[in-house]
């Protein structure tokens, strides 16, 4: 595919704007960091030598017996390695940086839970004894994961709506319009608590439901463009060659039509994050134990004298959110025709 | 006489508004031959370009918009049958050529995808040769260069070019060529008149010209229709109709065109009508300085003496 000169011109555009172009880079790192987190956020070792034979576990699963133990089920890793016995036939040994599962308790201390940030946990754990870093990344995860998917649909889901409606007009653009007028009057909380019920409240569902409200907002944007560009001379130019509706609508509009919904991609994914926290705050998102910035910050909020969750969870969130937000400065900036540098 | 190319006959074409039916055109009738250039001509706001839009078939909505009459393109009328036909023949047979050189071609797309565009969609393997060459019979000086260049990278000019090239791609029988030299500037307007008349005498493309230019008019069409308000007020061959124009109307447009002589030019006083002001009697009546009583009658058509196929529609004799 070649790059079109506007498109070099608009990527260059953006970069002239370096923290715009910092934080996407910041941002692509650690959302593949976090995609990566049980390589480097586990209780499980990476790799060790027993028995002068070499073991994976993050990668494989041996059960209890192939340790010397009774049972069939999965080692438990962190009392093997308590055990002198077993360390006595380990030649080496290598541990994930944090080595701590999100879903793992600490119970051990002498204290209870919360347990304030210290060495083995940086950032402090919850109430139930969880590390409270390992569940901020692996729900780093999770909300990016989900804000992108969700992203993905609505984008998609606007722009053949909101398109099909701008570029046939007429009939099927006022029924469409009239329905999306009684649709978007859904109240959306009630919807996912009402599905959320009776359906389960996995990922899959809560995106499933949170797309076939948040498509709305952008496909009038698309179907805005439609309507101005299917007038366009070089449209006509087509309809008269005898070019295929089809191939018009996805060769020679949309292109065209993509500027709105470019713009738009960071705050909707601001805006996929915020309502995923949202929701698990309120405790009608992802079901326990799924780690979740809400969640987080629920418990922080009920357990204010253990500040470090609170405090740890808002300041992911802020700089999660401040990262995108520059992102999508940028890349108005670079859309901006009057703007730039070029 | 033999069947012309194209034959409009009585088309009215009217837009439904949310409360009554606006007629834009009323019965407009003319003929192109083959190979010939037939020009209409008149004001902004006077129903050429929908009509010609109508010939074309780019009619906006056809649900919002009523036609009457017949178009008639090599022995077919268009609006009988089934649609998918009226395109296919539309587009092997038919192309147009917008006013706007800047906005008639995709942004971001290189020229040579736009052209290839028409290959692809026959089903026949892109043929770059052919695209140069046609590139070079418009009078474009390195061709290499324009099918690599995105629309932005070209002059109006240029892009009029590319644009007739790409309506010459499949030799249609007729260009539509709505007001091609408008956007352009004079010197280029005369290059670009010059390979559509080059064109249509190598090729033998019949083109219909639609412009308010009658300078351009006058230098190039065979024959001419002078719409105004939505109906054909003459209609004559271009060497009758610049020797003697026969309606007030045409007369009044031929004396607002600049001469070297010196005459001032004389405008005509006031603007055209609104469709929503459309009269039964003659439209032109409230600008005309013949006016007469019976002008509120439709006015009859009357042929112009000496050639049966001009003619005009007022109720003046011809004397003035």
């Amino acid at each position: 595919m070649r790059v079109s000169e506007l498109t070099r011109r608009r990527w260059q555009n953006f970069r002239s704007l370096p923290r715009a172009y910092i934080s996407l880079i910041l941002l692509i790192i650690s959302f593949l960091a976090s995609l990566a987190s049980p390589l480097w956020i586990n209780d499980k070792p990476l790799i060790f030598s027993w028995k002068s034979e070499i073991y994976t576990p993050i990668f494989n699963y041996y059960p209890d017996e192939e340790f010397g133990g009774k049972f069939k089920t999965e080692a438990n890793y962190r009392k093997l390695f308590e055990n002198h016995k077993f360390l006595e036939n380990v030649s080496w040994s290598i541990f994930p940086i944090i080595a701590h599962d999100p879903l793992e308790q600490n119970l051990t201390g002498e204290e209870p839970p919360p347990h304030a940030p210290s060495q083995s946990h940086l950032l402090g754990t919850d109430t139930h004894g969880r590390d409270v870093l390992a569940r901020l990344i692996y729900g780093y995860r999770n909300g990016m994961s989900f804000s992108l998917l969700l992203t993905l649909i609505t984008g998609t889901l606007a722009i053949v709506i909101g398109g099909v409606q701008g570029y046939l007009g007429g009939k099927v653009d006022f029924l469409t319009q009239r329905f999306i007028e009684v649709w978007s009057s859904l109240p959306f909380l009630y919807v996912v608590i009402a599905i959320g019920s009776f359906m389960g409240r996995g990922f899959t569902m809560l995106l499933i439901v949170m797309s076939i409200f948040s498509w709305i907002g952008l496909s009038y944007y698309m179907r805005g463009e439609f309507l101005k560009l299917k007038n366009q001379n070089y449209v006509l130019a087509c309809r008269v060659a005898g070019i295929s509706n089809r191939r018009i609508f996805f060769n020679h509009i949309l292109p065209n039509a993509l500027t709105p919904l470019v713009t738009f991609i960071p705050f909707a994914i601001i805006g996929g994050i915020t309502s995923l926290t949202a929701l698990d705050f309120l405790g009608f998102g992802l079901n326990p134990p799924t780690p979740s910035w809400g969640e987080l910050l629920a418990i922080g909020l009920d357990n204010r004298f253990a500040p470090w969750i609170s405090i740890s969870t808002v300041m992911a969130l802020f700089f999660a959110l401040l990262l995108t937000a520059f992102v999508g400065e940028g890349v108005r900036e670079a859309f901006d025709p009057k703007g730039g540098k070029n | 006489m033999t069947s012309p190319l194209l034959k409009v006959k009585d088309l009215s074409l009217g837009v439904k508004t949310s409360n009554h039916l606006l007629q834009l055109t009323d019965r407009v009738s003319f003929d192109i031959g083959e190979g010939e250039m037939v020009a209409l001509v008149g004001e902004s706001g006077c129903g050429k370009s929908i009509t010609a839009m109508a010939i074309a078939g780019l009619l906006p909505d056809p649900n919002g918009v009523k036609i009457e009459g017949e178009v008639v393109f090599e022995g077919k009328d268009l609006w009988k049958g089934n649609p998918k036909d009226w395109q296919n023949l539309r587009a092997s047979r038919l192309s147009m050529i917008f006013q706007e050189p800047s906005s008639a071609l995709n942004p971001l797309m290189p020229v040579s995808s736009q052209m290839a565009e028409i290959f692809t969609l026959k089903g026949r393997p892109v043929d770059m040769q052919h695209l140069r060459r046609s590139l070079d019979e418009v009078g474009i000086p390195d061709p290499d260069r324009v099918l690599k260049s995105y629309p932005h990278e070209l002059s109006g000019g240029m892009l009029q070019r590319v644009m007739i090239a790409m309506a010459l791609l499949l030799s249609p029988k007729l260009i539509i060529a709505d007001e091609p030299t408008t956007a352009l500037d004079v010197t280029v307007q005369a290059q670009v008149m010059e390979i559509l008349t080059k064109l249509q005498k190598d090729i033998g493309t019949a083109i219909l010209l639609i412009t308010h230019n009658l300078g351009l008019v006058a230098q190039y069409a065979n024959a001419l229709n002078v719409m105004y308000a939505g109906r054909i007020v003459e209609r004559a061959n271009t060497r009758d109709f610049l020797a003697k124009p026969l309606h007030p109307y045409s007369h009044g447009l031929l004396k607002a065109l600049p001469r070297l002589d010196g005459t001032p030019l004389e405008a005509i006083p006031g603007s055209v009508p609104s469709p929503d002001k459309f009269s039964d009697g003659c439209r032109f009546a409230e600008r005309c300085t013949h006016r007469k009583e019976a002008c509120s009658q439709p006015p009859p058509w009357k042929v112009r003496s000496g050639n049966e196929d001009g003619g005009y529609a007022c109720i003046l004799e011809g004397e003035r």
